[in-house]
């Protein structure tokens, strides 16, 4: 599977922000969308976020956790589940810090399309992994 | 891509609910690529 996501650039504002304890929304409203664009750090939106289908689209609010995946809690977890609204096919997802506009966390393109269909479901598990090494 | 050779290392995964009730799980749909970025030695030159 190729390289499809990373924490992009204004992710990393976000971090910081949080970890000095300033006024910075959580990042865990998921999006999906049809853009297939390759990721790149400069990213603040998905390619093509969704819009088509009523009920309208609306991105989802994540459940937060932290988890252990080499050393304790050293990974961010965020599951939510979209629902489709109509026919489509979803090629990417991302993390913002609002329901609406927001600021892009991770934005991620998937390597497989999933095409859905009206109250089809996807539940997306995004697991941002912190590591740090000695040379 | 070489930008893309970062921390932290990201997975998303999915699981599919379809409207009738089957259940799809495709596991990770996205990885950040982490490796390391490699450095080939000059040859000398005699």
């Amino acid at each position: 599977m190729p390289a499809s996501t990373a924490l992009v650039n204004t992710g990393k504002g976000i971090i910081t922000s949080r970890l000095i304890g300033t006024a910075t929304a959580v990042p865990h409203h998921i999006g999906w969308g049809t853009g297939s664009t390759s990721v790149t750090l400069g990213d603040t939106t998905l390619a093509t976020e969704d819009s088509a289908g009523s009920p309208a689209y609306a991105r989802v609010t994540g459940a937060d956790t932290q988890t252990t995946t080499t050393t304790t809690n050293d990974t961010q977890t965020v599951v939510g589940t979209l629902t489709s609204n109509g026919t489509k096919t979803i090629t990417e997802c991302g993390l913002f810090t609002a329901a609406t506009s927001g600021t892009l966390y991770v934005r991620a393109v998937l390597g497989t399309s999933i095409a859905v269909q009206v109250n089809d479901t996807i539940q997306f598990t995004f697991n941002i992994q912190f590591t740090s090494a000695v040379a | 891509m070489a930008d893309m050779k970062l921390e932290p290392k990201i997975t998303v995964s999915a699981i599919i609910v379809r409207s009738d009730g089957t259940i799809e799980d495709l596991g990770v749909v996205a990885e950040s690529d982490n490796t390391p970025e490699t450095v080939t030695p000059l040859k000398r030159r005699d």
